[in-house]
């Protein structure tokens, strides 16, 4: 039986290691939840897509120049991305349900050489936590939806940092 | 049945009459209101909440799409020192004028989404009308967008409760929107 490695520095990331076989998507919805109840079902949802873009920021760090703004940047987005994992795990915790487990490896949507192709890849991920994090808003609750809200914003004003571009409805 | 010809209840005898009498008596507020319509059911009872609150948000677009219009409309022939000129005109001008552009196309876009989501009855008028002026006038520099554009994006966010999900779906989308327009527009204005 082939193991992945379980931790696995930053500067060994490589897009040519495009994760083995059976890794998931690193945009694809994997939440898998047994829980049907839609508030579980909508912070499972965005958990995951948090995960992926916490595997895959560490693969545009890597792609970045050492020491860059740019790279400082990466940085400051992984760890707001590890602070909503986190904040995601406890609300489904709270609610009597189990968070879904992040992969070790994800399938990356394309190659990554270039610190051109690092940066696409960062607004790629942020637009996924967007549309993630829609679903959260959808929710009745109050305080979910806010902080829905507030995750779908901090994820575009991300992606508008990475592309430099603006978008008429970001995540919809 | 009655020789007389007449129909039981309905002849000239006392108590038919009478019948007859109360009986028009009672039906004619009835017959008035159906002459006169809905209205004089009395007042119509208030929109909910989420229809104020979209009523608001079409109003607030409609001014922002209006600043944004007279702005660049004017970037490209007011005279150099004038707000709009400084704004929309000068060497950082081209940028700042696509920047615009790009920023008013996503307005425009935001202000067709929220009014196909009124239905209004017939008779009332669109909120939209007249709501470039009625909410302090255009704004006058890429600054005071800036500023506009971040109060937009919070007041959406704060008016999510008790919206439908799809429509709470559109204002967390539309303030995510509008929140990156103030870093596009500064990075425009300084030229980069």
């Amino acid at each position: 039986m082939k193991l992945r490695p379980r931790s696995i520095s930053m500067g060994m990331l490589d897009s040519s290691r495009r994760a083995t076989a059976g890794a998931p998507s690193l945009l694809a919805d994997r939440t898998g939840s047994a829980d049907t109840s839609p508030a579980i079902a909508a912070l499972q949802k965005a958990l995951a897509a948090e995960q992926a873009a916490i595997y895959g920021y560490g693969v545009v760090g890597a792609r970045l120049p050492q020491g860059s703004a740019e790279q400082a940047a990466a940085t400051t987005d992984w760890v707001a991305h590890m602070r909503a994992s986190d904040r995601l795990s406890a609300l489904i915790t709270a609610r009597g349900a189990t968070p879904v487990p992040a992969a070790v490896a994800y399938e990356l949507p394309g190659p990554v050489q270039t610190a051109a192709a690092a940066k696409a890849l960062a607004a790629t991920l942020e637009d996924r936590v967007t549309e993630a994090y829609l679903a959260v808003v959808a929710l009745p609750a109050r305080s979910l939806r806010s902080f829905g809200a507030e995750q779908v914003r901090a994820a575009a004003l991300r992606a508008q940092a990475w592309s430099g571009s603006v978008e008429a409805f970001p995540g919809l | 049945m009655a020789d007389d010809g007449l129909v039981p209840g309905i002849g000239a005898s006392g108590p038919a009459r009478r019948t007859l009498l109360i009986a028009s008596a009672a039906a004619l507020p009835v017959l008035l209101t159906a002459c006169r319509g809905v209205e004089a059911l009395g007042t119509p009872p208030p929109p909910p909440t989420d229809v104020d609150t979209l009523r608001n948000a079409i109003e607030h677009e409609a001014a922002l799409v209006a600043s944004y219009a007279a702005l660049t409309a004017a970037g490209g022939s007011a005279a150099p020192g004038s707000q709009a000129g400084a704004a929309g005109g000068r060497a950082a001008g081209g940028r700042a004028a696509t920047a615009l552009a790009v920023v008013l196309a996503d307005h425009r876009q935001h202000l067709a989404q929220l009014k196909s989501r009124l239905v209004e009855p017939a008779g009332h008028s669109s909120p939209a009308a007249g709501a470039a002026t009625g909410r302090g006038g255009a704004l006058e520099t890429i600054a005071e967008l800036e500023q506009a554009e971040q109060a937009a994006s919070d007041r959406l966010i704060a008016q999510l409760a008790g919206l439908p999900p799809t429509l709470a779906q559109l204002f967390a989308s539309i303030a995510a929107s509008e929140a990156t327009h103030v870093p596009y527009l500064k990075a425009a204005r300084r030229g980069r």
